[in-house]
This record gives structure tokens, C-alpha cells and sequence, in this order.
């Protein structure tokens, strides 16, 4: 293995943001591939923090450095892997739900996913039933994510998840959900594929269901 | 045979039983939680039910060992209530404070003739009362005990969700407020010749609760743009209390500020003196709903930022609240720990308090680092890292406690760092910090300042306050008090945190165990 993607690896792991950029152009320079910088230079980085997350050893500020230097990275590669038609993991439609808007938890799922090679349609806060129907039918994702923090946004999941039946589309995809009031038992009772108590989980959840 | 439903917050039984059945067997029928510790006497209390529809009238014994209040509510004793037809009901905890029972100025006892009142702070998990001379607004005694709609949940959207889903259960979650408002008067002992010079109450609280309490319409608060139905003062609040206060007896709600951020917060504002600041100030209601409160001299900016339970010592793994053998303290002599307890009881668990001392202790050890990490000093088995506090298996702090204190601190210091910011007010720029709430009373200043829980202030400058809410109330109770209160409420804005551009970023930051 080349160095310089064992470099990236620890670029990722230490959050390094300011120098990732010049590494991943010299590993380029280099002759390695793009596919290669991102699933054995980035991929193990972010898997090792999201390891480390779930064990509480990192926490929301390292993990953000390592999510930032794994997207300044990706930045130079994303338009190679474009060209060569390179596939992603899987496609993720994901928001927080109607009547809420806390997003941090939500925007830490998205920072994992993507750090495992998925590709991510981030559609915000304060998302309506509606809205996550339309964007199903016009990404075609293989997962749809809800998230809420509150007791009472919470049951909005279940409202999207009978819109997506109501549209026919929830058959083409799967639903997880997360947040701070949810439960396995929640997620059962709504009719969700799957539950992640944290963002770590969430990405292993995520690979589990699209395999 | 009757139909007998037994409601106990989200979980309702139905069992059949015969007509003159006692209630409290027909309960304990139902595997659901009650007390009954003087065993049917019906002296203990501890079996205090709400009846909605059926039983038998109560006997004399029974009307004895019930206040005038809880009579008006219908609270019964469960253990000797009888069935009879259809009956409805609804269990509560029934918890008294011991350690909430203040004893302040006597004069009222000497002097007869001086009008009385009764200030309550309705807060989320104490409800505490306080008597007051009305002449000068001081304190004469107060008590208090835990808010019985906790059933519901200990968080206030969990008993928002309750309410908005089923009519029946948002009236419950009024009776229920109006029930610990009944046990925290009680716990005053009043005689029936103090009761009949009471002329005036005021009931504080925040948002979610005031709501609560007066059944105002809760989706706005609920949901986006999460703020009150309606935020003004209500005056003449009797129509609400069911009865439990006596005939003539006047009852205000002083108004709210605007988000959650209640009448507590604006009791608070008046109690510290933040209509005539010495220069810029700040205050902070550490609770479950944290309450920040800054002025740079003129104008005065609140928020309420979700800091979680960790600060009750609730999601902690050795986490205690604060009973006997609570852990309030925890420092080094010689290398060794030492660990300050309530009563000097064995240690069982850390309270709010202890967990701050105690990571505060481990980061001047180096054991823990800035970033919150257990470092390899001061991990005892390499897969699970944790901290031992004694040599007592069960007394622990785990890498994910810490966590759990970084979230809540990184909450409340986010919030204080936004108003700041706003009022462009720098640390050194605070003349006063006071730290208040149920725990807030009684946190150590050195592990506060040196995790940065607070901005960096000279340690002079920060105080600790118990009941800021309680005494503000007791202001609130004349009239010329109340248009003190109506006055800062109007000068009072509230801020959304998430509003704000840089909320983010000082809640990242905010995160780190330093000053």
C-alpha cells in the first residue's frame, strides 16, 4: 500500500484540513487513482473515527475536523470520480423533520455516510411529508433518513412515511430514522426499516441495509 | 362489579372490581406503582390519588387527612377510598422535598395583622412555595415537592406531546400542576389562621408549564416557531386553580418573555436586580431547560437552551440526585480522592454538582484532557475506558458521562456566548454572574470556571443563588411588583438560539473542558 494513502488515512483520522488538499494532489501526481485515494485512503479514516465516535473516544468536534478534511479531499477527487463513472455506496435522501430544526445530529449522519463512499442529498430542516415524497421520486435514493430531537416532531416520521406509501414509492426505498426521542420500538411501530442511536451507527445501518 | 381505569401517564389499565372495594387494592391489583406506607391509617399521604369519575364519598378520616385544596381537586386517599360505579383515576408520585424547606423571617407570626401571600415557582421537576409577607415582599418559610406530571415525562415536550395527542390527558397535565401546587403548599404546614390572612398568589413557571396549567392552546409552543399562544399577564387567574385556594384569595400569572423562557426567568430578572444593573450582568437557571439571561446595562436578551438531565445527575452511569451519600464534592489530598457526601453518608452516586467537581478534579489531574478524552494514564481496561471514583466497583465515570457533561455545558455556555455576542460584551465587560436553579444554588464556582462552563470572570464576580425563581415571585405578589415584572418583560427579548450565525460554532467550541 502507498504511503501516501496511509498518510491520508491519518490526515483524516487527525483532522488534518489545512495539508489534506496538497496530499491528495501529490497521491494524483502520483499515479493513484482516485477510487483508490477515496476507499483505501479516506474510507479507513472516517470508518476508524466512526468506531471511535460510537465508543465516545472521539467526540462532535474531532469528528467534524475529520468530516472537513475528508471533503476538503474529496473536493479535488469528486470531479475525477464524476468522469470515470465511478458508482457511489449508495444514494441517501435525508432531512429533519416537519416542525423541527435542530440539524446537528442530522448533519453528523451525513458527514459519516458520505465518509463511507454514499452519496448524499441533504434536504435541510423543517422538512415536510411532501417534500420528502418529491425528492424520492426525483433522486430515486436507496435510503430516505428522518431526523427529530423533539417528542412532539417526531410523529411527523410517521405522517412522511404514509405519504411515501400513498405515492407508491416507499417500496423503492428504505426509511431510517434518529434522534434524540426515538426508540427501536418507534421506529418498529411506524413502520421504519431501521433505527441508529448515533451517527456511527447510522452510516452501519445505512451499509447494512443498501447491501 | 365496576369498570375501574387507572391512568398512569401514558400507561392506562382497566380492572374489573366490586362496589366498596378499596381503592388502593384495587390498584395494587393492577401492577401499577402506589404507596400506601401507613398501611390504610390514612395519615402518611403517600397514596394521593386524582378521581375523575366514580367512588363512594370520602369518610371523616379521609377528610381529615386531606387539605381544603386537594379536597376541591378530588385528590383521594387511595388506601381509603372505596369503589363505587365507574370509576376513573389517575396516580401521581406523591414526593416531598425535605431538603427544599426554608425557614426565613418569623415576623409574620409576632405581627397578626400584616396580609399574606404565597409565591410558587412551577418549575419542570420542583414545585416550590413560598410564604411572603405582603407589607415588604420578604420570605417568611418555604417547601416544596416534586412536579407530579412528571408521569408524563421528566422533559417538557414529552408532556407537550401527551397533551396535543389526547384532550383528556392535557386536562390531567392541568390537575396534575394543580396537585403539586397543592403538595408543595402543604409542606408548609400553614394553620387555618394563616390561611385566612393569605390575599394574594402568584404563580411563576416556564412556558410549557404556564401553558400547562392555564390548558392554553399548545401547538405553537410545540412546534415551529416554538413560542407562546399567548404571553401576557393574566391578572385575575382564579377561574384556573379549580378551587384549591380559598374563596377571595387572588391569583396572578405574571407574564412570559417569549420561547420557553417563562415568568421564572422574568422572577429571576427581578430578583437579581436587572432593572437597575450595576453595569452589564449576567444570569443562568442551570436546569434540565437551561436559562440564560444577560443585560449590558440597558438592554436584556434571554434564551433557553436544552442542556439535558446530566446536571441532575440523570444519564450518568453512577448519577445520583441529591439524597444521602450523594456526591457533591470531589477533590485530592495527598493523591488520594475525597469525596464531599450529602449527610457524610457512604458515597452511592454523583449529583449535577459532584460530576462537574469530579471532571474538573480528573482534568487537573491530566487524567482527562481538553478535548474530553480519558487519557491512557487514567484508563483502567483498554476497551472500555473509565475512571474510578473509590474503591467501590459500582462508583465510575465512563468516557460517554463525559460526554454527556460536554453536551450539556457546551449547551448552556453556547447560549451565553450568543447573548454576548449580540450585546457585544466582552468576559471582563460582566460586573456579575449569578448561577441559579435547583442545582445552580449550590455548584461549586472553581470546577464551573475552570471547565468554562461560565466566561472567563474574576471568581469575586460569580455568585450562587438558591430559589432566585421563588423569591422573584414573592416580589411579583403586589401590585406595584407585578408592574415591575409587566415592565421587564416588555424591556426582555428573547433570542432563538439556532437563529443565530454563529450558534454552531460556539457550540462546537463550547465543548472543550477549559475556561
Amino acid at each position: 500500500m502507498s504511503e501516501l494513502l496511509l498518510k491520508l488515512t491519518d490526515m483524516v483520522i487527525e483532522g488534518n484540513f489545512k495539508e489534506i488538499a496538497e496530499t491528495t494532489k501529490a497521491a494524483l501526481e502520483d499515479g493513484i487513482g482516485a477510487k483508490e485515494i477515496l476507499n483505501q485512503g479516506l474510507m479507513p479514516g472516517m470508518d476508524h473515527v466512526g468506531v471511535e465516535f460510537k465508543a465516545g473516544n472521539y467526540f462532535v468536534p474531532e469528528v467534524l475536523r475529520s468530516a472537513k478534511a475528508m471533503l476538503e479531499s474529496m473536493d479535488i477527487i469528486k470531479p475525477i470520480l464524476a468522469e470515470t463513472g465511478s458508482e457511489p455506496a449508495g444514494k441517501l435522501i435525508i432531512g429533519t423533520v416537519k416542525g423541527d430544526l435542530h440539524d446537528i445530529g442530522k448533519n453528523l449522519v451525513i458527514m459519516m455516510c458520505e465518509g463511507a463512499g454514499f452519496e448524499v442529498i441533504d434536504l435541510g430542516k423543517d422538512v415536510a411529508p411532501e417534500t420528502f415524497v418529491e425528492a424520492a421520486k426525483e433522486y430515486q435514493p436507496d435510503l430516505l433518513g428522518m431526523s427529530a430531537l423533539l417528542t412532539t416532531t417526531m410523529l411527523s416520521m410517521e405522517r412522511t412515511i404514509k405519504a411515501l406509501q400513498d405515492a407508491d414509492v416507499r417500496d423503492k426505498l428504505k426509511v431510517i430514522i434518529g434522534g434524540a426521542p426515538i426508540t427501536q420500538d418507534f421506529a418498529e411501530k411506524i413502520g421504519a426499516d431501521g433505527y441508529a442511536s448515533n451517527a456511527a451507527e447510522a452510516k452501519d445501518l445505512a451499509k447494512t441495509l443498501t447491501n | 362489579m365496576a369498570e375501574v381505569t387507572i391512568i398512569y401517564g401514558g400507561d392506562t389499565r382497566t380492572v374489573q372490581a366490586d362496589d366498596g372495594a378499596i381503592l388502593g387494592d384495587v390498584i395494587a391489583s393492577s401492577n401499577l406503582p402506589l404507596e400506601q406506607p401507613c398501611a390504610g391509617r390514612g395519615t402518611c399521604g403517600k397514596c394521593k390519588v386524582l378521581v375523575e369519575i366514580g367512588t363512594a364519598p370520602a369518610d371523616e378520616i379521609e377528610i381529615q387527612n386531606l387539605s381544603p385544596g386537594e379536597i376541591a381537586l378530588n385528590n383521594r386517599l387511595a388506601c381509603r377510598a372505596r369503589v363505587q360505579g365507574e370509576t376513573r383515576i389517575v396516580l401521581s408520585p406523591i414526593v416531598v422535598y425535605s431538603n427544599k424547606i426554608f425557614k426565613g423571617s418569623s415576623r409574620y407570626k409576632k405581627e397578626k395583622n400584616i396580609p399574606l401571600g404565597l409565591a410558587i415557582d412551577l418549575g419542570s421537576t420542583t414545585v416550590a412555595a413560598f410564604l411572603t409577607t405582603l407589607d415588604n415582599g420578604e420570605v417568611a418559610s418555604g417547601g416544596g415537592g416534586l412536579n407530579q406530571q412528571t408521569v408524563y415525562g421528566s422533559d417538557v415536550i414529552s408532556r407537550l406531546a401527551a397533551a396535543i395527542e389526547d384532550p383528556q390527558n392535557k386536562n390531567r397535565l392541568h390537575r396534575l400542576a394543580l396537585a403539586s401546587i397543592n403538595q408543595a403548599v402543604d409542606s408548609l404546614n400553614l394553620s387555618g389562621s394563616t390561611w385566612k390572612r393569605i390575599k394574594q398568589v402568584t404563580i411563576v413557571g416556564n412556558v410549557a408549564m404556564h401553558h400547562l396549567l392555564t390548558e392554553l392552546p399548545l401547538e405553537n409552543l410545540a412546534y415551529i416557531p416554538f413560542q407562546p399562544h399567548d404571553p401576557r399577564a393574566i391578572k385575575d387567574a382564579a377561574v384556573y386553580m379549580e378551587g384549591i385556594f380559598p374563596k377571595g384569595v387572588k391569583v396572578s400569572l405574571p407574564p412570559l418573555i417569549g420561547g420557553f423562557v417563562g415568568s421564572d426567568a422574568l422572577a429571576c430578572l427581578a430578583y437579581f436586580g436587572f432593572d437597575d444593573p450595576p453595569g452589564p450582568m449576567a444570569a443562568i437557571d442551570l436546569g434540565t431547560n437551561g436559562e440564560v439571561m444577560i443585560t449590558d446595562g440597558t438592554q436584556i436578551l434571554t434564551a433557553s437552551t436544552a442542556a439535558g438531565p446530566a446536571f441532575e445527575g440523570v444519564n450518568i452511569s453512577c448519577g445520583s440526585r441529591a439524597v444521602d451519600g450523594a456526591i457533591t464534592k470531589v477533590s485530592s489530598q495527598n493523591g488520594d480522592l475525597i469525596l464531599t457526601t450529602i449527610a457524610d453518608a457512604p458515597p452511592v452516586g454523583l449529583t449535577g454538582s459532584g460530576l462537574l467537581s469530579a471532571i474538573a478534579e480528573f482534568r487537573r489531574k491530566g487524567i482527562i484532557d481538553i478535548s474530553g478524552r480519558i487519557t491512557s494514564t487514567g484508563k483502567d481496561q483498554e476497551d472500555s475506558p473509565r475512571i474510578m471514583l473509590s474503591t467501590d466497583p459500582e462508583l465510575y465515570l465512563t468516557q460517554i458521562d463525559i460526554r454527556e457533561l460536554q453536551k450539556a455545558k457546551g449547551a448552556i455556555r453556547a447560549a451565553v456566548d450568543v447573548l454576548m455576542g449580540q450585546l457585544e460584551l466582552k468576559p471582563q465587560d460582566l460586573t456579575r454572574i449569578i448561577l441559579t436553579g435547583s442545582f445552580g444554588g449550590e455548584v461549586n464556582i472553581d470546577s464551573i470556571l475552570e471547565l468554562g462552563l461560565i466566561p472567563p470572570v474574576k471568581k469575586e464576580n460569580v455568585e450562587t443563588i438558591a430559589n432566585g425563581a421563588g423569591f422573584g415571585a414573592a416580589i411579583f405578589l403586589t401590585d406595584k411588583g407585578f408592574a415591575l415584572g409587566e415592565k421587564l418583560a416588555q424591556q426582555s427579548k428573547q433570542v432563538d438560539l439556532d437563529q443565530d450565525a454563529n450558534f454552531y460554532d460556539y457550540y462546537i467550541e463550547a465543548m472543550k473542558l477549559a475556561p
